[in-house]
């Protein structure tokens, strides 16, 4: 006997922006990022349609601003009605690659995302012409 | 004796690190879960490894510290947590965690004030890098503590706040 098979549609955003690649995450934030001279992490809300809710920065300055409290990230996600985030940060030293340790804390954030309900749909790594995106390069659980 | 930084410096930084060391040591021993022992047993042979950098730098030595792997160490830790239940923690526990942020946040701005005051490249370079993995340390025990907290109380704890943007800056992300 055939199974039908339920074709599930992505949700459609009513939000002016939506997330289509790590491209449209790059072109959001790469004025805000270009020619900083110290790391910044930024946090964008999605909404189920990877519509842009808007984005915040989380940390930037002295000590590595990708290590933040996992509390600022997803509280902040949370309040802002996101059911997804993109995380983003910018490296100075202009080479997009990412790290062993970009890895390590793209992994933790995605395992504290999950256990909260708001999974980390993206990881990006921004320089002033370039970026890398853990979920393009397939170094995320894919999400949303 | 060394010209890198005073030596009572020296003599705190080791004690700090021997305290630091024999406490997650102590934290492993209690702890019920395998992963988290794992990284707690890291952390401590962190601590020693710091301490022998230190003692390096105390005489003159240019001193060789194999970056912290703790991290990466930790990432499969932190998946099984996310698909198990939230670790059990007690007050007792709970509070031994504040007392670790303390910790590693007091060895980092130790060493940063020392990086900042030493006149010797080699050693301004070693504290950076102390700096750096203490500020690891610290960002480990957050997230265990936060998974240790589980969803309610996340949502409840308000003792968090914006970070301070005016901190001074490393020159490598």
């Amino acid at each position: 006997m055939a199974q039908s098979r339920e074709v599930i549609e992505p949700r459609q955003s009513k939000a002016e922006v939506v997330v289509d690649s790590p491209e449209d995450v790059f072109l959001l934030l790469a004025a805000k990022a270009s020619g900083l001279d110290h790391a910044h992490l930024w946090r964008v809300d999605l909404d189920l349609g990877n519509g842009v809710l808007g984005y915040e920065l989380i940390a930037s300055g002295g000590h590595d601003a990708r290590m933040v409290h996992p509390l600022l990230i997803f509280r902040g996600a949370q309040a802002a009605g996101a059911a997804k985030i993109v995380l983003v940060h910018n490296h100075v030293s202009q080479m997009p690659a990412a790290s062993d340790e970009d890895q390590a804390i793209t992994d933790i954030m995605a395992a504290f995302g999950d256990s909260r309900g708001i999974p980390v749909y993206d990881h990006v790594i921004v320089t002033k012409t370039a970026y890398f995106s853990f979920k393009e390069a397939g170094r995320i659980a894919a999400q949303g | 004796m060394s010209t890198t930084a005073p030596q009572k410096v020296f003599e705190f930084a080791l004690k700090m690190e021997a305290d630091g060391e024999r406490f997650y040591r102590a934290l492993a021993a209690d702890c019920k879960d395998r992963g988290i022992r794992q990284i707690f047993n890291s952390l401590a042979d962190d601590e020693l490894r710091h301490s022998e950098a230190l003692r390096q730098l105390e005489q003159d030595v240019v001193p060789v510290l194999k970056r912290t792997t703790v991290l990466t160490d930790a990432r499969n830790v932190f998946a099984d947590m996310a698909r198990q239940a939230f670790l059990a923690v007690g007050q007792d526990e709970a509070a031994l965690y504040r007392q670790a942020l303390v910790m590693e946040t007091s060895s980092r701005d130790l060493y940063q004030a020392q990086a900042r005051q030493t006149k010797s490249k080699s050693a301004r370079k070693m504290f950076l890098l102390l700096a750096q993995e203490e500020e690891r340390h610290r960002f480990l025990i957050e997230v265990i503590s936060d998974f240790s907290a589980g969803p309610e109380a996340w949502l409840q704890r308000k003792e968090y706040e914006r970070l301070d943007d005016s901190r001074e800056p490393e020159p490598e992300n």
